[in-house]
């Protein structure tokens, strides 16, 4: 089991409950609202495929399904390690039971989905960094679980994973580390990461038969 | 350009190898997962799901997944056979015998089943770093190994707990499925 992060918070859900920027200011909240309900943005995910997110170039400017279609994964840890020198760069771990899952998601607004990153400088120069998720499924087996995940730097595609997960149990506690060869980045690249925080960003898109049911993103930091 | 990320992408598709761990309860199975990948095996508890292991080894990506082996959980262990290149079968050596006899039943029953039936089989005789721990011999011999038929064995002991022969093993199984595999490229 992954241990407790020496100064991180006891809930994930809760790790990095940071204010969303509002970065295109809608003249009244009024407007916005109403926009919403015209584009039935339920409807909408349904046609969200894996190819589709597969071809994206770069992060998506809103969240492409709403929150409340998540009824199967609760997100337990994360953790992030340079696997060479053993460094860990981000850890956090819940061990209690997943709340019911047919009612997680209420009353929670996109900043449950929206994580905020401060990693050691150190990952950027790391060869090989594993990655660990844990997650609890609901009381119903997942038949095709999947995870797309898009990584950007200003705009631009550096990094793309695609997993399978498959068949997760009922009821069931389950973790993925992914191990992978860090590309090599050029020193002024590497600069220019440190010296623009939150520009190097990601969508997580979370498929069951490919049929998205959760989007999360990531804003990194590197200090 | 198309075409080429097509062919680049097929290539690394078949050049992807996954292995399916499994065993009784308190095998070790996690705890090997862990040791081989350099992490922490000081608080391990039972695993209610999976633990899965994605790496690059030797330019091959290794899909490693570790299910539970707890009574309740191995009637799902079907459901992760499909396309598995390779099957570690995790024993703890100094196990009880009525124990011993679950542990002969579970493998000879996975070895029926058509969609491994042709998958490498390693067999780790864990915990080696115990006293009580019969040896490989006495083990290989137990399970009636020498009678199997149907796919590419082999015994090894190791130690999870020392690290002790587990990646001998890992090279075996994974030298094995590249050669029966791969043999074209």
């Amino acid at each position: 089991m992954i241990s407790q992060a020496e100064a991180g918070p006891r809930k994930v859900r809760v790790a990095k409950k940071l204010v969303v920027k509002d970065k295109s200011p809608v003249s009244s909240t009024k407007n916005l609202s109403s926009k919403f309900q015209n584009m039935s943005i339920e409807d909408n995910s349904d046609k969200i495929t894996p190819e589709y997110v597969s071809k994206l170039k770069a992060p998506t400017s809103g969240f492409l399904c709403p929150l409340t279609k998540n009824k199967y994964i609760q997100f337990k840890g994360f953790k992030i390690r340079d696997v060479d020198s053993g460094e860990i760069f981000y850890n956090v771990s819940d061990p209690t039971d997943p709340e019911p899952f047919d009612t997680f998601m209420k009353g929670v607004d996109d900043s449950y989905r929206t994580l905020h990153y401060e990693f050691s400088k150190n990952y950027l120069k790391g060869k090989h960094i594993g990655t660990t998720v844990e997650f609890a499924t609901c009381p119903e087996a997942i038949p095709n679980f999947r995870m797309i995940e898009r990584h950007y730097f200003k705009d631009k595609l550096i990094k793309s994973f695609d997993f399978s997960f498959g068949f997760c149990i009922p009821n069931s506690r389950n973790t993925w580390e992914n191990v992978y060869e860090v590309p090599k980045i050029s020193s002024s690249l590497y600069k220019e990461m440190l010296q623009n925080p939150e520009q190097t960003c990601s969508d997580s898109f979370y498929f069951i038969n490919d049929k998205l049911f959760m989007h999360n993103k990531a804003y990194f930091t590197f200090k | 350009m198309g075409l080429l990320t097509i062919l680049k992408k097929n290539k690394l598709k078949e050049k992807e190898i996954r292995l399916l761990m499994l065993g009784l309860d308190n095998a070790g199975k996690t705890t090997i997962l862990k040791k081989i990948n350099g992490e922490d095996i000081s608080t391990i508890s039972p695993t209610l799901g999976f633990n899965i292991k994605t790496m690059e080894l030797d330019g091959y990506k290794l899909n490693i997944w570790d299910v539970g082996g707890q009574k309740s959980i191995r009637s799902y262990w079907r459901n992760y056979f499909e396309q598995t290149d390779g099957l570690i079968w995790v024993i703890d050596s100094a196990d009880r015998k009525d124990r011993f006899e679950l542990c002969k039943k579970e493998l000879l029953s996975l070895l029926k089943e058509e969609r491994i039936a042709g998958a490498s089989l390693l067999i780790f005789a864990n915990k080696q770093d115990l006293p009580s721990a019969l040896s490989k011999d006495q083990i290989q011999e137990f399970l009636e190994l020498d009678t199997i038929e149907s796919c590419h064995w082999n015994i090894q002991s190791c130690s999870a707990y020392t690290g002790e022969n587990l990646v001998k093993g890992m090279k075996w199984i994974t030298n094995d499925i590249r050669s029966r595999i791969f043999l074209l490229d």
